[in-house]
């Protein structure tokens, strides 16, 4: 039976929250804590979470829609064929009980049963249910975690222009802020020789009569191959756990206007090289026309990013989310930002070794 | 795609304008580019800017290339890339 996805509430003045980010589409594969969706109002911002595996089978606003507080945001079924009639026939069941939609769903997210709660009119509202919860100080306790995000920043004192930011640009902010919210972070870097590399890329194009020159490439599916070989490359902290992801999925961050986005190669650990430079080139181009789909653009378990055509000498780039490792790519350095939960210096310098050449 | 001559002149001009304002984002000056000489060759862009060439040439011409069409022979070129437009749109 597919379950609802609320949207949650933010302040208790707001009834209406703005749809901001929304991360996965109709037949993403979720986990359980799997961000879904971004919300917010003019005071804060908060992340809807799944709180179970599965698969979306319905979302029902689009990024930028204005949505009631309680109001269904997905639906998250265990199986990518579960029928959406099951929804409506849900739907109809609840209008037939005397009860809005809204005000079921508020009753299963608190675990209440309609008879306890006293309604103003004809049908039980999601009003009565949320003034039934706020005499009694419930907590929710359905379907859906909500998490803070980090406490509303300071607004800035001095005259300005305000501009709304892109949703992809958004996504990119979301995506940063992991490192500072949840990561342990240090970096490392060694000297680095491309000579041996760009040599190798030029054979590789030659032989493959490419159009664009596949170092960046190539160095990306190294990382990927080290990541199986060195799981822990390929790990995140979990609680008290180190969770292992079962296959490597690897970001490749691509500039696109003045956004940066990451495109992500799925199962590149299992990989050809020349698969992957393929499947990688699609996904960059996709990403630069900005027609990315949200499941070609997270998932990440690794990452590669480079400045090297900035000719800056480094960079330290930042965590994505759940990754432990990021490569950064420089003209003369080979650096890496990891999360020293998960690795140790003495892990990122060995990896880094391997990756300063191609063999 | 028409294969008017003076569209096809207009299509050389901006893409040849285009490859001018991607080089210039990494400090290089791509003015005496010439629609017969190799991209690539020139070292004018370097691969993620070829990469967003070709991502504009896309939408600008509403193609959708399949990545094996991703050759020097079809896009080594503004020559080829704009027969490739006339022949594919």
């Amino acid at each position: 039976m597919p379950v609802s996805v609320l949207i949650p509430r933010i302040n208790n003045n707001d009834d209406t929250v703005r749809l901001s980010v929304l991360m996965v589409a109709r037949g993403a594969a979720v986990k359980t804590g799997d961000p879904l969706a971004e919300v917010e109002t003019d005071k804060a911002n908060f992340s809807v979470e799944a709180e179970q595996d599965g698969f979306v089978l319905r979302v029902e606003y689009e990024v930028g829609a204005t949505c009631d507080v309680g109001s269904v945001l997905m639906w998250v079924g265990g199986s990518i064929d579960e029928q959406i009639e099951q929804i409506e026939e849900a739907k109809s069941a609840t209008a037939a009980a005397g009860a809005t939609v809204k005000s079921l769903l508020l009753l299963a997210r608190y675990g209440l049963n309609q008879s306890a709660v006293p309604s103003s009119g004809e049908r039980l509202t999601a009003e009565d249910v949320e003034a039934y919860v706020r005499s009694r100080g419930l907590q929710p306790k359905g379907a859906v975690t909500v998490h803070a995000a980090a406490p509303a920043e300071p607004k800035p004192e001095e005259p300005g222009r305000r501009e709304s930011m892109s949703p992809q640009h958004r996504a990119m902010a979301k995506t940063v802020t992991w490192q500072r919210d949840h990561a342990a972070t240090g970096y490392i870097e060694v000297p680095f020789d491309p000579a041996a590399w760009e040599q190798d890329a030029k054979q590789f194009r030659a032989k493959h009569s490419l159009m664009m020159d596949p170092l960046l490439s190539l160095m990306a599916w190294k990382l990927a191959q080290l990541a199986v070989q060195y799981p822990k490359l390929n790990a995140t902290a979990d609680g008290g756990d180190l969770y292992f992801f079962d296959q490597v999925n690897a970001g490749f961050t691509v500039q696109n206007g003045d956004v940066l986005m990451m495109p992500v190669v799925r199962n590149a650990g299992g990989m050809t090289s020349e698969a992957f430079v393929s499947a990688l080139g699609k996904l960059q181009r996709q990403a630069m026309k900005n027609a990315l789909k949200p499941s070609e653009a997270a998932g990440a378990t690794i990452a590669f990013t480079s400045m090297a055509r900035w000719n800056v000498s480094r960079h330290v780039p930042l965590l994505p989310p759940h990754c432990a490792f990021i490569l950064a790519h420089s003209s003369a350095q080979l650096g890496a930002t990891y999360d020293h939960r998960v690795l140790t210096g003495f892990d990122v310098v060995q990896a880094l070794r391997e990756m300063t050449k191609p063999t | 795609m028409t294969s008017d001559p003076m569209a096809s002149e207009t299509m050389r001009g901006e893409i040849r304008a285009k490859v001018i304002e991607l080089a210039r984002e990494i400090g290089r000056d791509a003015k005496s580019l010439t629609a017969d000489r190799s991209i690539p060759d020139t070292g004018y862009l370097d691969s993620p800017g070829i990469m967003a060439l070709i991502a504009w040439f896309e939408v600008r011409f509403g193609l959708d290339i399949e990545q094996e069409d991703l050759t020097l022979e079809n896009f080594g070129t503004i020559d080829a890339m704009v027969e490739y437009a006339v022949s594919h749109g």
